[in-house]
């Protein structure tokens, strides 16, 4: 099975962010995955953090290469498209009256010119849109229905057909879920628009029947204020419109949604407040646990079975304002991933990459006498003792892997903050308190409060402490490779951390 | 607490146990090292045997409560690890005090000898019942704090 994922504007973004941190837990196969931006607005910030994230799980997916038997951790493949605009390689004004050739419309047919001007105001028609569609999903779609996938050679999408060809010419089941908002700009014009057309080109190239394709509409869940001083004549998103374009996207779709096989809905009564962008880089909303909800969507889409019937698939939760471990999607699988990596991250960040700080200053014999764990990875530096096979600590590449592996789990560490920051909803997964203090060695031993409702008994989280995992580093034996230097270490306490 | 710890820590323990009560008394009674100003079996029966006891005594609660502390100790790092050698230092004061006391006129009544004996309670407090079991068999993250200790692990294993 190959999946094709397509992120749509600012929340598409955000959803392929949310699913690249959750494809690190190990919740997805290890089937490739292929993502695809598309916004018009190629300095979105969302989209910025994105794509940072997606190369930092890269980076370190291709570090941790190896045999994926062992620990779920980085298994799955991602490959990235990049980002397509649908201004393509434009370099002219980009705006409504320029992409439709305005002035030779009005002339050469005043009939469809006027309808134009019906349409779009002149505001609409004059404002640069390389910040995105404004929050304008009549705009987007103008804009987007002008693609044609079959007269369209340049990238991404002549290689995402050509390779969805190749995959169902393979006799792999091919899955595309496309993803965004149903109330802003890009996404309300992108998602039936590049639904449609890719049902189309794929109707066309035979294989429509080879391939699955799931939407995940996500309703409103945040608002903002604009600045004080903004025109009310000026263009840009008003998040008072939100829920009346939902509704109208609402009732297009409960008959012109036939291109998608499945249909996801997300949304969140209590709207979390964000800043006010009008785009580029300083449109950077904070993450948002339903955009977690849309991992777990996508997760639940390329794993879904065809005897189901179910098209429209719809989640709910417990208690209003809460969201815990119970109201995700097979809680027990998601809360088993979630928790290793997490209490990977709290290691590693509280203490064994300070630990490694320290080997530097102290040198390596010094703190080896002191570290014991640290000579099963690396050797002592010459002399009589230490393995001599084991990699040199103090070389270029294991301090690059270190950076590399330290990099990821802050990355993976400032999203799952942003979850439990939620403005307006009580996440209970992880304690907050006892994440929020990794910015250096951590002075006490909290792992066993990392994550709310835990039932163990007392004498199971008494013993499960940083100092425990660390005798239990001292006997690697049953680790396949890789199993020495950088990332024999971190496999080993990714496998330690599980519960 | 590993069981093959607790397995060197006896057999160290019973080695110096052999030497101390065994080994050196007779290389005193058949004259290897000759004592000539005391009667060798009254000061064998009388001042040695005591002396001995106490020393191998205290060399091996000091062992032990190395042993203990270090297996209950809190560290999570290698700074914290390391502050454990003064422990263990201090801890080998005791040894010492009990060779002091050893070979004092309190529990040897031999001025011949106190050389000697001195010598063989260095061997048997120091190293037989303090140094050799502790570098062996120091649990886990503080397994190379007594000094020496790898080298020790390199040798008898662990």
């Amino acid at each position: 099975m190959t999946l094709y994922i397509i992120g749509i504007g600012g929340t598409g973004s955000k959803c392929l962010e949310a699913i690249t941190q959750v494809a690190a837990t190990g919740l997805f196969s290890e089937e490739k995955i292929n993502l695809l931006f598309i916004d018009a607005d190629e300095t979105n910030g969302n989209l910025e953090r994105s794509r940072n994230s997606l190369s930092i799980y890269r980076r370190t997916f291709d570090l941790m290469s190896g045999d994926k038997q062992q620990y779920p951790w980085l298994k799955t493949p991602l490959e990235s498209y990049d980002v397509w605009s649908p201004f393509g390689n434009t370099n002219a004004n980009k705006n409504l009256g320029t992409f439709f050739n305005y002035n030779n419309l009005k002339q050469k047919n005043p009939g469809l010119g006027n309808l134009f001007d019906v349409l779009y105001t002149k505001q609409e028609q004059q404002v640069n849109l390389d910040i995105g569609f404004r929050g304008r999903p009549a705009i987007g779609s103008g804009v987007m229905s002008r693609v044609d996938l079959d007269s369209l050679d340049e990238e991404p999408w002549s290689s995402v057909i050509g390779q969805i060809q190749a995959d169902v010419g393979a006799g792999k089941s091919v899955k595309i879920f496309l993803c965004g908002s149903i109330f802003g700009g890009t996404g309300a014009s992108g998602l039936p628009t590049i639904g449609r057309l890719l049902d189309n080109k794929l109707e066309k190239e035979n294989v429509r029947e080879k391939v699955k394709i799931a939407c995940l509409f996500l309703l409103p869940y945040f608002g903002f204020t604009p600045k004080a001083g903004e025109s009310k004549d000026e263009v840009y998103a008003r998040s008072e419109q939100f829920l009346l374009n939902t509704e109208g996207a609402l009732r297009y779709y409960v008959n012109q949604a036939e291109q998608f096989d499945r249909v996801y809905l997300l949304g969140n009564q209590n709207l979390s407040q964000f800043n006010f962008s009008i785009g580029k880089n300083t449109q950077r909303n904070e993450t948002h646990f339903i955009e977690f909800y849309a991992a777990l969507a996508a997760r639940h889409f390329s794993s879904y079975s065809p005897k189901r019937q179910e098209k429209v698939v719809l989640i709910s939760r417990d208690k209003n304002n809460t969201i815990a471990w119970g109201d995700l999607p097979e809680p027990e699988v998601v809360r088993a991933e979630l928790v290793n990596a997490t209490r990977f991250v709290y290691v590693w960040l509280g203490n064994i990459a300070p630990e490694l700080a320290d080997a530097r200053k102290m040198g390596v014999r010094k703190f080896q006498n002191a570290a014991p764990w640290f000579g099963k990875f690396y050797s002592a530096g010459g002399g009589l003792f230490g393995n001599r096979d084991l990699p040199d600590f103090n070389q270029a590449n294991q301090q690059e892997a270190i950076r590399v592996i330290t990099e990821w789990c802050q990355d993976y560490l400032r999203w799952i903050l942003d979850i439990h920051r939620c403005d307006g909803d009580d996440i209970k997964l992880f304690n907050y308190s006892v994440l929020e203090k990794l910015d250096g060695t951590v002075k006490s031993d909290e792992l066993s409060e990392l994550v709310v409702g835990d039932k163990r008994d007392k004498g199971s989280k008494a013993a499960d402490t940083v100092q425990r995992l660390k005798q239990r580093l001292l006997d690697t034996s049953n680790i396949t490779p890789p199993n020495q230097g950088t990332t024999g270490l971190a496999k080993s306490l990714y496998m330690l951390c599980r519960l | 607490m590993k069981a093959t710890e607790i397995i060197r820590i006896v057999i160290f323990g019973f080695l110096g146990f052999i030497f101390m009560f065994f080994v050196q008394p007779w290389m005193y009674e058949n004259r290897i090292i000759p004592i000539k100003d005391v009667p060798v079996g009254e000061w064998l029966s009388d001042s040695y045997t005591t002396g001995a006891g106490v020393v191998f005594a205290v060399s091996i609660l000091a062992t032990v409560v190395w042993y203990v502390l270090a297996a209950n100790a809190k560290v999570t790092t290698a700074a914290e690890t390391d502050r454990w050698r003064v422990i263990w230092w201090v801890l080998l004061l005791l040894p010492i005090i009990s060779i002091c006391l050893g070979i004092s006129p309190v529990f040897n009544s031999s001025k011949d000898a106190l050389v000697s004996l001195t010598g063989f309670y260095i061997l048997d407090a120091i190293v037989i019942l303090y140094w050799l079991p502790t570098g062996t068999s120091s649990p886990s993250l503080l397994m190379y704090i007594p000094p020496g200790a790898r080298l020790l692990r390199g040798i008898f294993g662990g």
